[in-house]
């Protein structure tokens, strides 16, 4: 195929604005699938549909002829999560255009806006879209105006259509061939950009790439850029529904290539590839090293499971080149792993994966960010795990992760918005008004303070219309400590918790009253300490179970009163004992629970 | 030699439910009473049964047994004289409501055998007994209870409640005082639970129940004034005077075989626990296909009948004879189970005596929560 009629996009928008709708309807139009074959189609895992999300980039080739002349739109998809950010920078990088989808009764979110900017800096041409115009309360005009505004484009330009009811998607497809431009090739050596890498069984890593120069074909031998390693090219092929080998791919051509590679960490999305032995100077731009942002210990609630758990984060591992993990051990948990992640959401699927197709029960620990630790004698120090945190004495100061942050709010709601930032430590960098609707707040957070339970606070501060974005901004000296946990007066490890000092004593307080209600009474009580140093700054006290009995137990009630003893027993083995006081899995999280106001 | 067999017939009608209460009942109806006791009869017929068993014991519960008519309950013992091999000594309990206790009623379970009476007095507070949604007042129990002594049988037992919307220390007291002035042979005595789809259950938000705290004390202090008036705690809830133990229950708690007939009914029975068909329609749609009235049957392995044996066998004051265990199960119990029974021992809440373990006094209200570690 000739590049001059091939096309590259990928569709931009907020979760739930219909992008695999719009997908379907594309496939369908141009008989990849037929209708009603398969729904959205795009998606195939379980835990993206339930989430209504998409974590992992699945392109599509489609085949479409207009006015006598064929072509290929390759649509690569992205992943709908700030987590994953750089997946989808990735994935844009490697198109020539983006449609901007917008849901006309939402308008623009946050993280719509900072992957259209990522868009316009890669230079790709943007096909505006207003999405579910049939809807009643579709504000078709306010969207309308709400993108000019951003883009700065006349109004003749913004497509308007009906991806469920399928109204104008044939309009909008041609304006995929006519608007973007077709791929153009820079240089002689082959570069092709890896967007996204794939673990599979029996074949291996099955690595996403886009052929910006050059060509790619089976016997290859091939060289990542950012590792000098070599590898020989097994299969190339397409993207159909399913995977077509093909002869080779070209400039322009976005499809896979499978070349013996055992892990996805030695395919990195973002980095190039390029022939061996004619190597490229220049590697395509934008490579990194993904950097997790959050820590949490991970502990297999029955300590059998341990090796168990070793097998499933290794064979994660081969899928994820974003999870890190290093074995840890917790006197109260026992052996487990630091595992470090790109973010929450990272976290939860991996949580939950882990429960689904592993079958293991773990307990996790709080999640914590990753701080810099100075110490006094001049050396610098990274702790991901707060109860390894060095003696004050040691510490000179602690700098913790802070991130640039843009939030995009009705004007109404800019003083709950600007209370909520100062309670959580944000320092205000900028206000930009978008139009009379919407305002674009630019701030910088620690990393700590927007960590659990920002997303919600911000929605319930905004009834739901602030939408938020961020990324890595640097590390800032901040006033930290840590706080210690103990249980019956036995500091229970994986509790601790960093905090910076002006919260220190609500956090504690709160923990302690959290505590009291998670943990369950026991024969004796059992007094719950929050500890800075030495000195104690909050407790609480669950009182001693005084009734636990079945009065009255004849014939007809022994099975009854087993089963009774079996539920009691069974919740103790699914606690960790510290001090003689059975602790519940969900314990080991209650920071997460804390009132930040 | 044969062995020991408790029997229990279960009569699952009432005058009106307890509002507290969730077992199986429906109210009196003449013809489906005259129905369920036939039902019963064919029951006893058939169930597969060769001399190699000694009833020790009879009890009739329910529902309110004290509501069976005379000729029903005439030819279903009968039935089971003829069937079964009785022991001399046979204990021979009914369950009485005290409205339904008539000097004739007395005189026809006197005829019958009945040698125990099991009153549900439950309270001597008018107040509290209305509460509970029980039909008779305080001044009915007594009445009642002089009747059954003067012509059925002295071997009278009283079922108390604490923990009662409503109820006091002073008021628990009075009561307790109440129902030792009738001079009964055995008192039972049980904390009030909140059981599922009850009228209290669902009604609680109306009601001030006493909390944890005071019922932990009334229970203790029950413990010490029944003593005071010699009646003997010999079970967590279970008080009687020298010899009027209640031997059926004992026979159950000391891990002993029972068979259950009627509705509702459990079984232990050679190693199996059954559980007969709950509701009478199913009982007898189930007597009429088979012949019983089984609903689920299972067999128990020996580790799960010693753990049964230690979960009721605690429940006796007396606890539990380590040899005997020894000699049972083949296992040395301190060995099996050392590590909880160690901390337990430590911790005051068992102890050790005359090769017995038993509770201690303190562990006898939290006791569910030591049981379950043996589990």
């Amino acid at each position: 195929m000739n590049k001059d009629n091939i096309r590259n996009f990928c569709i931009i928008a907020h979760i739930d604005h219909g992008k695999s709708t719009l997908a379907d309807r594309f496939l369908e139009l141009t008989h990849t699938i037929e209708k009603g074959e398969m729904e959205q189609i795009l998606d195939d895992m379980d835990l993206e549909r339930e989430r209504g999300i998409t974590i992992k980039a699945h392109p599509i080739r489609m085949e479409y002829e207009y006015q006598d002349r064929e072509y290929i739109l390759n649509l690569i998809d992205t992943p709908g999560h700030v987590d994953f950010s750089y997946e989808v920078s990735r994935s844009i990088a490697s198109c020539e255009g983006a449609l901007l989808l917008i849901d006309a009764s939402q308008g623009i979110e946050a993280q719509t806006m900072s992957n259209l900017y990522i868009a316009m800096e890669h230079n790709l041409e943007i096909i505006p879209v207003i999405n579910k115009i049939d809807l009643k309360a579709a504000e078709v005009e306010r969207t309308r105006s709400e993108i000019i505004e951003l883009m700065g484009i006349p109004s003749a330009e913004i497509y308007e259509i009906s991806a469920k009811m399928g109204t104008n998607i044939e309009g909008l497809l041609q304006a995929i061939i006519k608007d973007i431009s077709p791929p153009i090739s820079v240089q002689e050596q082959t570069r092709a950009l890896i967007f996204d890498s794939i673990y599979n069984q029996y074949r291996g890593v099955i690595i996403h790439v886009r052929i910006f120069d050059g060509e790619l074909k089976r016997g290859d031998k091939i060289q990542f850029c950012s590792t000098g390693k070599n590898f020989e090219i097994e299969d190339t092929g397409h993207f159909g529904i399913e995977m077509q080998p093909c002869e080779k791919l070209s400039t322009g051509d976005v499809g896979y290539i499978i070349a013996g590679v055992k892990e996805v960490r030695q395919a990195k999305v973002g980095d190039t590839v390029t022939l061996a032995k004619n190597p490229t100077k220049t590697p395509l731009p934008g490579f990194k090293n993904p950097k997790p942002m959050v820590y949490s210990g991970i502990y297999p609630l029955d300590k059998d499971d341990y090796n168990n758990l070793r097998d499933a984060l290794a064979k994660f591992q081969l899928n994820d080149t974003s999870l890190i993990y290093e074995p840890e051990t917790s006197a109260v948990l026992g052996f487990g792993f630091r595992c470090g992640f790109l973010g929450m959401l990272h976290l939860e699927i991996f949580k939950e994966r882990l429960e689904r197709e592993y079958g293991l029960a773990i307990i996790s620990t709080a999640p914590s960010v990753e701080f810099k630790v100075h110490l006094n004698n001049g050396k610098e120090k990274l702790i991901d795990n707060p109860s390894q945190l060095p003696d004050p004495g040691e510490i000179e100061h602690i700098e913790e992760p802070i991130m640039d942050c843009e939030i995009l709010v009705p004007p109404d709601y800019i003083g709950n918005i600007m209370q909520l930032a100062h309670d959580r430590r944000g320092i205000q960098k900028n206000l930009e008004t978008i139009d009379e609707y919407r305002v674009s707040i630019h701030y910088e957070f620690p990393l700590l303070e927007i960590l659990y339970d920002f997303y919600d606070k911000l929605k319930s501060v905004s009834r739901g219309y602030a939408s938020f974005d961020y990324s890595f901004h640097g590390y800032r000296a901040s006033k930290l400590k840590k706080i210690d946990i103990l249980v019956n007066k036995e500091k229970v490890d994986a509790m601790s918790f960093i905090v910076h000092e002006d919260k220190a004593y609500t956090w504690a307080k709160s923990i302690t009253e959290k505590l009291k209600e998670i943990i369950p009474r026991h024969l004796f009580s059992v007094p719950i300490q929050a500890a800075d140093g030495k000195r104690v700054i909050a407790r609480s006290t669950i009182k001693a179970l005084r009734k636990n009995v079945t009065a009255k137990c004849y014939g007809g009630d022994i099975t009854r009163k087993r089963k009774l003893l079996e539920r009691q027993k069974r919740g103790k083995k699914r606690m960790r004992e510290t001090g003689e006081v059975n602790i519940p899995q969900e314990a080991f999280l209650a920071v997460l629970k804390v009132d930040r106001s | 030699m044969q062995k020991k067999l408790a029997l229990y017939l279960h009569f699952p009608f009432c005058t009106k439910k307890c509002n507290y209460c969730n077992f199986y009942s429906i109210p009196y109806d003449a013809d489906l009473v005259h129905k369920y006791c036939s039902g019963l009869r064919q029951e006893i017929i058939n169930f597969p049964y060769k001399n190699d068993y000694k009833v020790i014991t009879i009890y009739l519960g329910g529902g309110s047994p004290s509501l069976i008519p005379f000729h029903e309950l005439v030819s279903t013992i009968n039935l089971i004289r003829e069937k079964f091999y009785l022991d001399k000594e046979i204990e021979f309990t009914l369950e009485a409501n005290p409205i339904h206790v008539s000097e004739s009623k007395a005189e026809n379970w006197r005829i019958t055998g009945v040698n125990r009476i099991s009153m549900g007095a439950q309270s001597f507070n008018d107040g509290e007994l209305s509460k509970l949604g029980r039909l008779h007042s305080s001044t009915e129990i007594g009445i009642a209870a002089n009747k059954i002594k003067e012509i059925c049988c002295n071997n009278i037992s009283l079922d108390l409640m604490y923990g009662i919307p409503g109820q006091t220390m002073k008021s628990w007291l009075n009561s307790l005082q109440k129902a030792i002035k009738l001079s009964p042979k055995h008192i039972s005595s049980y904390c009030l639970k909140l059981e599922k789809e009850t009228f209290l259950a669902e009604n609680k938000a109306k009601y001030n129940f006493p909390d944890e705290e005071l019922e932990r004390k009334m229970y203790y202090k029950m413990i010490s004034e029944l003593q005071k008036k010699d009646y003997e705690q010999y079970e967590i809830s279970n008080f009687g005077k020298k010899s009027y133990y209640s031997r059926h229950n004992t026979h159950i708690w000391e891990g002993g075989e029972y068979v259950g007939l009627g509705a509702a009914a459990h079984s232990f029975y050679k190693m199996q626990r059954i559980r007969n068909k709950s509701d009478i329609k199913s009982y007898l749609n189930k007597l009429k296909e088979t012949n019983n009235g089984i609903d689920k049957k299972r067999k128990i392995s020996t580790q799960e009948f010693m753990v049964d044996k230690i979960m009721l066998g605690l429940r006796l004051n007396k606890g539990i004879s380590l040899p005997k265990f020894h000699a049972e199960f083949g296992i040395d119990l301190l060995d099996k189970f050392g590590e909880q029974i160690n901390k337990f021992l430590k911790n005051n809440y068992l102890t050790i005596e005359d090769e017995r373990l038993k509770f201690t006094s303190k562990a006898l209200f939290i006791s569910n929560s030591i049981l379950s570690e043996f589990i």
